[in-house]
């Protein structure tokens, strides 16, 4: 979720597209074989990211037999999670059929009108099977464009022998016991608490944490007529609370460019506390690229004043309207989210199940005991609050944040700054 | 005196060779160094560098598990050598008449070469999918080759061109007065003169379409997929692999020192023939 | 018939008039140079008649054919260039054989003409090697040996010594005359240096200011300049010109006043002068100026022992004049010397436009 903040590669993107539906009209040439009336294109991350069957090594033969069954032919196109936005957007913005089913993490507001909105088609069994609340991000307008693969909410991550050596046996449960617990084990060079703060946008920026602790506080962040609501007590309470785990965190942090420079001082041992999405309890595990192997649990994300909340990854399958073969599409999510299939991509590549039942799974729960802590955590409200211009927004919002943290602004003047901006950004919504 | 200021003369030299040394390998070093190291020990403050922390491991992942690096390498190899070559046979002799023969708008046409180059990539990025999809060339090489050219001729164009204005009026006038004609005169006494400038603007264009990043990634899937591609496949969004993608690193840039020590004696010997006056 | 004629050449670059109606007849086997300091439009003159650049208007013809529209190739020339021009990645052969390559001659004539124009040059044993592996002296030479192996019906040199220093300049220019007495064909060389210019060729046009100021034979130029800059220009040491009014007080027998002194005029010269009232500008070659005995008294300026003459500048109020005596002889700066002239020798321009007051012979 480190994604540059390319606003302007975003609105020139859309300027682009609408000059460029004139431009051409060339005849169709050759088509090429992915267009075959029984292939389906698939556009995914690479792993280690959320990627489907034959994509990651996982189900493989199962994968194999479906197509054999379905006389499918599934070819798939991926790129690093960081590209995906950028080749996505053009694609979609040129009109041209190029894939059919797409992989989204929280675009599915911004790129909806290129989505076929196939959720309400899928089986009751299986829509009964996932968390409700899983659909608010790639729902907009009312209608449901994707399905969310894999249970990814943001919960807090510590290191048992740092806080031991500070004195604890148990994670901090409350904003003052966090408070505390990361004040105690700043020692010998370690730091109590650790972020990454470096970029304002996205999911995973630092205005997607805030919005942890904005829920936490009590606060949303939109009214129910989409105008800002988090100028309020919660929203600066949220603020205040990051601005007081500051002085227990590296001071560099606010200049890491993602996620990854977090953990990376996480998996050295260098700090004892984080917020982290589940994917980190495997690569925390493997000793060629931890010295953490054995020492990391998990817990729910300490409550607020309105209790424990969170946001969620929002990692989800969509159909593009280009696509000739919408059905066997929807088919193919629904094997990607068939129970077998969720178990083996929770056991053979870490990344969770989002059926309620793979879930609770002894397996699954045997082989990723941060399972259970997550599971919890979608007990407590998550929201991402995606729009379309959800990047705007969070570049708007993180930027006054970062400002706030880094002591140029008061929390107060910073969510005052950011409610002005956010409502000018609302407003164009229209 | 003298003895000594020229064995102090000769230790100023000495030293800023030193450093000027460090100053260029120490990236490359760095890079090779981070590719034989654990991921865990590069990432440890400071870095863990005792010998248990070394192994090829990251080149044996880059290897077995991307296999795309391979056919990434060669796929860059082919792109950027058809783009290099058909920048300096296309560009050169454009970039001679507009330096050298009266050419009826040649300020306009200089303009408007530039401005082709001066489009953001964003803004023709869009058409240009349109374009290559309704000609089937999307994920094929040709077309990275095409867009390219696109931008790497006008640089080639305007480069050259000073170079070509920067030469000695004198040989040409020779060559004419010998009977060449101006085609003669370009392919038998201007470009041989010119090798160290035609060298110098095809390592620039090898090097851009070896690293272009944002034309490559829209308009390939997989087949034509090209080095840079490839290694920002080892950055993802939760986790880095350093090590493997710096071991690809030090994969993808070999070609390109390799070429240039390779070319090195033939562009120092260009120079020196061409320090004579004209 | 002439082999090549100028007719009202006039050539601009922009709002830069660079030559001014030029009109040169050249015979045919002559050797003419074109003198003139920098800036004069010679080397453009040089040019068009290579064919490099086109007149703004005006005709060329060669052997009474007009060759405007001809590439150099065509009209058959051959130029050495300032700075050689040679082709810096091929050899001495290969610079010299180049052009008949480019006309398709055999290998075998190719060998024979560049091996003989190289042995004349006294470049055989350096055929093989690169321009940059030769000496000053040499790589003109070769520039020479490109020039004649095409046998061409005109050479043109453009300052082909300025490079070199003076002895190696002197034994070039003697090499060029040879070549020239012995080839026959008719040569244009451009220079600023009037020594070089005298003493090198048939006819000398001297040009100023994009215009030919006079075109003759080295006598004539320097003994009979037709205006006051070629007086200067020609000739070493630099002429001084004196300002002089003529004054007629003294009935018929009429003299020029220059500052202080008088100088006395012949019969003729005073006819020549007819009843002009304004100043007149006045010169003299200083081997006219003699010293000693009886005459006008005047400061001496300057000694300046040659060899074979000493050079004296002799001043008075408000101007002075140059002498050259044979011999070396011992004068002391600062003092008073009494010099006489031949006034047949004074040489009259107008001091308007500059031009001879030619008395009618």
């Amino acid at each position: 979720m480190n994604r540059l903040p390319f606003i302007d590669r975003r609105s020139l993107i859309k300027t682009a597209a609408s000059g460029a539906a004139a431009a051409l009209v060339l005849p169709s040439l050759s088509r090429p074989s992915w267009a075959d009336e029984t292939a389906l294109s698939v556009f995914s991350p690479l792993p280690p990211d959320p990627a489907p069957p034959g994509a990651a090594k996982f189900s493989e033969e199962a994968f194999a037999a479906w197509q054999k069954a379905n006389s499918a032919k599934v070819t798939y196109d991926m790129v690093a999670w960081p590209q995906l936005h950028d080749k996505m957007a053009t694609a979609f913005a040129s009109g041209e059929h190029v894939w059919d089913v797409v992989y989204m993490s929280g675009w599915v507001p911004e790129l909806a009108k290129f989505l076929v909105p196939f959720a309400k088609n899928l089986p009751k069994e299986l829509i009964d099977d996932l968390p409700k609340s899983s659909f608010s991000t790639v729902t907009w307008d009312g209608q449901s464009s994707g399905v969310v693969f894999t249970l990814s909410l943001l919960t807090l991550f510590y290191n048992t022998e740092l806080l031991q050596k500070a004195g604890f046996t148990a994670p901090p449960k409350t904003w003052d016991e966090l408070k505390n617990v990361a004040k105690e084990c700043t020692r010998d060079g370690n730091y109590g608490w650790v972020l990454n703060y470096g970029d304002p946008a996205g999911i995973g920026g630092t205005a997607s944490y805030w919005m942890c602790f904005l829920q936490q506080a009590g606060g949303k962040l939109y009214n129910e007529d989409g105008s800002p609501a988090f100028n309020s007590d919660a929203g600066i309470l949220a603020l205040q609370m990051m601005m007081d785990l500051m002085p227990y965190s590296d001071p560099g942090s606010i200049s890491y460019v993602g996620i990854n420079d977090a953990t990376n001082v996480m998996t050295a041992g260098k700090a004892a506390m984080m917020m982290n999405w589940p994917f980190m309890w495997k690569s925390a595990n493997d000793p060629a690229s931890s010295k953490i192997v054995g020492k990391l649990a998990g817990a729910l994300l300490p409550a607020g004043p309105a209790g424990s909340a969170s946001i969620d990854g929002t990692d989800a399958w969509t159909i593009t309207k280009t696509s000739k073969n919408p059905e066997l599409a929807t088919k193919l999510i629904e094997f990607y989210l068939d129970k077998d299939v969720q178990k083996r991509q929770a056991i053979d590549t870490g990344w969770l199940p989002i059926r309620l039942s793979v879930l609770s799974d002894p397996d699954v729960q045997k082989a990723l005991p941060n399972a259970a802590v997550v599971l919890e955590q979608a007990n407590h409200p998550y929201d991402s609050y995606v729009t379309p211009d959800y990047n705007e927004v969070t570049v708007a919002l993180g930027t006054e944040i970062n400002k706030a943290l880094a002591g140029k602004s008061s929390a107060k003047d910073a969510i005052a700054e950011a409610a002005n901006l956010v409502a000018a950004i609302v407003k164009k919504r229209g | 005196m003298a003895a000594r200021q020229s064995i102090l003369g000769r230790a100023g030299i000495v030293l800023a060779l030193v450093v000027f040394v460090f100053a260029a390998t120490g990236p490359i070093v760095w890079l090779l160094l981070s590719s034989v190291l654990q991921q865990q020990a590069l990432t440890s403050i400071p870095p863990d560098l005792s010998p248990s922390s070394f192994t090829l491991a990251n080149y044996l992942e880059v290897f077995s598990s991307a296999a795309q690096l391979g056919r990434a390498i060669i796929n860059s190899l082919i792109v950027a050598t058809f783009t290099t070559a058909l920048a300096i046979i296309l560009g050169a002799p454009a970039a001679y008449a507009l330096a050298r023969l009266e050419i009826k708008h040649a300020g306009t046409i200089l303009l408007m070469v530039l401005a082709a180059q001066m489009f953001p990539a964003i803004v023709i990025a869009i058409p240009l999918f349109i374009t290559a999809s309704k000609l089937g060339l999307i994920d094929t090489k040709l077309l990275l080759i095409l867009v390219y050219l696109s931008f790497n001729l006008p640089i080639v164009i305007w480069v050259l061109r000073g170079f070509f204005m920067g030469l000695p009026l004198g040989l040409e006038r020779a060559a004419r007065v010998d009977g060449a004609s101006p085609l003669q005169t370009f392919l038998r006494i201007v470009l041989p003169i010119s090798l160290p400038s035609l060298f110098a603007a095809a390592i620039f264009a090898f090097i851009e379409a070896w690293n272009e990043f944002f034309f490559a990634l829209i308009m390939t899937r997989q087949t034509a997929q090209t080095v840079p591609l490839a290694i920002s496949a080892f950055a993802g969004q939760y986790q880095t692999m350093f090590g493997q993608m710096m071991a690809a690193a030090a994969i993808s840039v070999a070609p390109i020192i390799l070429l240039t020590i390779l070319l090195r004696n033939t562009i120092l010997r260009g120079f020196a023939d061409g320090m004579l006056k004209g | 018939m002439p082999s090549i004629e100028l007719i009202d050449i006039n050539k601009s670059y922009g709002a830069v008039h660079v030559c001014k109606g030029i009109n040169l007849t050249i015979a045919d086997r002559e050797f003419v140079t074109l003198l003139g300091s920098s800036g004069c439009g010679k080397t453009t003159t040089l040019n068009m008649i290579a064919g490099l650049d086109d007149p703004t208007s005006g005709d060329i013809l060669m052997d009474g054919r007009r060759v405007n529209d001809l590439e150099p190739v065509g009209r058959d020339v051959a130029m050495v260039f300032q700075n050689y021009a040679l082709y810096p990645h091929m050899t001495v052969a290969g610079n010299m054989g180049f052009n008949l390559r480019l006309r398709n001659f055999s290998p075998a004539e190719i060998h024979e003409r560049v091996g003989a124009a190289a042995s004349a040059l006294d470049l055989s044993h350096v055929l093989d090697r690169y321009p940059s592996q030769l000496s000053g002296g040499q790589q003109q030479r070769v520039a020479i040996g490109r020039a004649i192996v095409r046998h061409p019906k005109v050479f043109l040199f453009d300052e082909p010594f300025s490079n070199l220093d003076a002895a190696l300049r002197n034994r070039m220019r003697a090499e060029v005359k040879e070549l020239h007495l012995r080839l026959g064909v008719t040569s244009i060389f451009v220079t600023h240096d009037q020594e070089e210019a005298l003493s090198i060729s048939d006819r000398v046009a001297i040009m100023r200011n994009g215009s030919v100021e006079q075109f003759g034979t080295p006598e004539d130029v320097y003994a009979d300049p037709e205006t006051v800059e070629v007086a200067r220009f020609i000739g070493t040491p630099q002429v001084e010109i004196l300002e002089c009014v003529i004054d007629r007080s003294n009935g018929s027998n009429t003299v020029l006043r220059c500052g202080s002194a008088s100088l006395p005029i012949t019969a003729r010269q005073a006819v020549a002068l007819g009843t002009r009232t304004e100043k007149v500008l006045v010169t003299i070659r200083p081997e006219y100026v003699t010293i000693g005995g009886q005459g006008t008294s005047a400061t001496i300026r300057d000694v300046q022992p040659t060899g074979p003459s000493t050079l004296v500048k002799l001043g008075w109020e408000g101007s002075a004049i140059m002498a050259r005596l044979n011999g070396i002889v011992r004068l002391t700066v600062g003092e008073t010397a009494h010099f006489s002239i031949d006034p047949m020798q004074l040489m009259l321009f107008d001091n308007e436009s500059g031009r001879r007051i030619k008395t009618k012979s």
